[in-house]
């Protein structure tokens, strides 16, 4: 098995194997990368430059709205939680210290917002994994997928959250820990309570790491 | 949950690779026009949430008010959503009676009826607010009282506002008619003083020629008796605008919008535009689409949604957009119809912008964007007028 890959693997009657690497690759992902680097962008669009912002836009929604989605496991909500997102984020880049870091700060602005939206009402999750799979994913893939999301409606937003950040999305521990705010002894604690939950029908083991 | 009974190894990758992308290539730029209409919403909201944080400090600081608060509270039914039918189906947005009266019991208890040849449209539907306006006819409108909603019936200029009641607005070509059964109505006409009219009482509101005598198209109405008010004969004049102004406004308050195109023409359209409110904007707006000049109409509904997106009358804007756009410009129109969810209250509008959302992005190639709102649609209209072919949509 290649590194930074997850499987799912299982023999009859035995629970499912999820072996999780580090960083998988985000296929799905449109992340735009030509031209000035996120550090010029935003330090145009302090400058109220609309062609820096509209860059900067296009270049990150990909990855917020993957996160968002991820997460909340609803496309309108999610895509009402970027847009809120982008609006907060542009009007507070003076406060950005580190320009080059945006996406991680956007990512942290998502994931807080996504908190937020939870803690207020119930979303439903109508775009869980099972729903989102690919077009060519094999009725067995999409029986997978659609076994994690019910194991994943049984455990806390506030466990849940870390645990797809690490698990589908692939974010380091770390990234995983500044995304949602904590310190990383606190991350790694509602990972692994998540994924204690999880290993109760999904066997999962990481390797290579 | 079921124990897992496949065997061997399924997903040899991350999850993430077996999943369809988030955002299908070209939806960035829908959602970055999304966005931007956003950005320009975004001062006039903030105005509003301020203006409601600064009315209801003042709500707290006064014990009286607080009280009649409570007790409007425990009287009043707190609204839920938009008005339904009776039946649980959504009010639809145009209501129509042809050769036998048409009645519409809603889930409040009021009710419509509609007289024969009557045509009404539903414009706004939201737990606040129902607004309604008659293109001709006559329709009652038995309003529950002590409900959520405040309703708005425009006949032509005339407008007519209450809480509980029961009235009847017949228009007819020249001539709009309020007669009230039940309650207090207050009736605005452009340029009078507005009317407060009580149980048994009438008013008929002619709408003068250019000459200043009655259009002969239609016959002049017989008004009820008691005739409280007649404005042409006890009020004072109405506001005399000058010039050209007067003429195409008269004209567009008959409905004669081809009339008061000519006397603007393009260049005179787009100057009345330039200092004009959000009302005005829309008048002007439906004067050209309604006389076939969908280009000069779609700039001064753009100009609405870009000057006011934050008014009650942008989504209504953004909606007749659509509508123009639909069959050239079905991407711009999807973005039109996202407008309208994104702003309006709620209700039909919503209802009809959702579903055509979804069609027009299909249209224009975006089957993603339309399946997702297509699943929007169903969840919020399981039984609406265009569940079926979001249904279609989705298993096609």
């Amino acid at each position: 098995m290649r590194a930074g890959r997850l499987r799912l693997d299982r023999s009859m009657n035995a629970p499912l194997d999820v072996r999780a690497m580090h960083r998988p690759r985000r296929a799905s992902v449109h992340v735009l990368r030509e031209g000035p680097n996120d550090a010029a962008l935003v330090a145009r669009a302090i400058e109220a430059d609309p062609w820096a912002s509209e860059q900067l836009y296009k270049r990150h929604v990909g990855i917020a709205m993957t996160t968002a989605l991820r997460l909340l496991r609803n496309r309108a909500e999610a895509e009402d939680v970027v847009q809120d997102a982008f609006m907060l984020a542009f009007g507070r880049l003076k406060q950005l210290r580190e320009p080059a870091a945006f996406r991680g700060w956007l990512t942290r602005i998502v994931v807080s917002s996504v908190h937020r939206r939870l803690r207020r009402r119930r979303v439903e999750p109508l775009d869980g994994l099972e729903a989102e799979a690919a077009a060519d994913a094999s009725p067995m893939v999409r029986a997978e997928l659609k076994l994690l999301d019910e194991v994943l409606n049984q455990i806390c937003d506030r466990q849940r959250v870390p645990w797809i950040l690490r698990y589908v999305l692939g974010y380091k521990l770390e990234e995983v820990a500044a995304a949602c705010d904590c310190s990383l002894a606190t991350a790694k604690r509602r990972v692994r309570a998540a994924h204690d939950v999880v290993q109760r029908h999904v066997s999962v083991g990481e390797r290579g790491r | 949950m079921s124990d897992p009974i496949l065997n061997g190894p399924v997903l040899d990758a991350p999850v993430e690779e077996h999943l369809r992308s988030s955002i299908p290539p070209g939806d960035a730029e829908r959602m970055w026009r999304s966005f931007k209409l956003r950005q320009q919403a975004a001062p006039a909201r903030r105005a509003s949430q301020l203006r409601k944080r600064a009315a209801w400090a003042t709500v707290g600081t006064l014990t009286i008010a607080a009280a009649a608060a409570m007790m409007i509270a425990l009287v009043h039914e707190p609204a839920r959503g938009p008005l339904n039918l009776a039946g649980g189906h959504a009010l639809p947005n145009t209501l129509g009676a042809r050769e036998t009266p048409n009645v519409f019991d809603l889930d409040d208890g009021s009710r419509i009826v509609l007289a024969p040849e009557t045509d009404a449209q539903i414009v706004a539907n939201a737990p606040d607010q129902i607004h309604a306006t008659l293109a001709r006819g006559s329709a009652t409108f038995d309003v529950r009282p002590g409900g959520p909603r405040r309703w708005i019936v425009e006949a032509g200029a005339a407008r007519v506002e209450v809480l509980g009641t029961r009235f009847t607005v017949t228009r007819r070509a020249n001539r709009v008619e309020v007669h009230v059964d039940r309650g207090v109505v207050a009736v605005h006409f452009p340029g009078r003083e507005v009317s407060t009219l009580r149980a048994g009482e009438s008013v008929a509101l002619g709408v003068p020629t250019e000459r200043g005598v009655p259009d002969e198209r239609g016959p002049p109405v017989e008004p009820e008796q008691p005739i409280t008010r007649s404005p042409a004969e006890d009020d004072p004049p109405p506001l005399e605008p000058r010039g050209t102004e007067r003429l195409w406004r008269e004209r567009a308050a008959r409905g004669d919008y081809t009339g008061a195109y000519r006397i603007l023409g393009s260049r005179g359209l787009r100057a009345s535009a330039a200092g004009a409110n959000p009302e005005e904007l829309l008048l002007l707006a439906d004067i050209a689409r309604r006389s076939a000049h969908p280009a000069d109409a779609m700039h001064l509904y753009q100009q609405l949604m870009e000057r006011a997106p934050a008014d009650l009358r942008a989504p209504v804007a953004a909606f007749s957009l659509g509508r123009l756009q639909a069959a050239r410009e079905p991407e711009a129109a999807a973005t039109s119809f996202s407008f309208v969810r994104s702003h309006a209250a709620g209700g039909a509008l919503i209802e009809d912008a959702t579903g055509l959302e979804a069609e027009a992005a299909l249209r224009a190639g975006h089957r993603a964007h339309a399946e997702r709102v297509a699943r929007i649609y169903l969840e919020s209209f399981p039984n609406g007028r265009r569940a079926e072919s979001m249904h279609q949509m989705l298993t096609r």
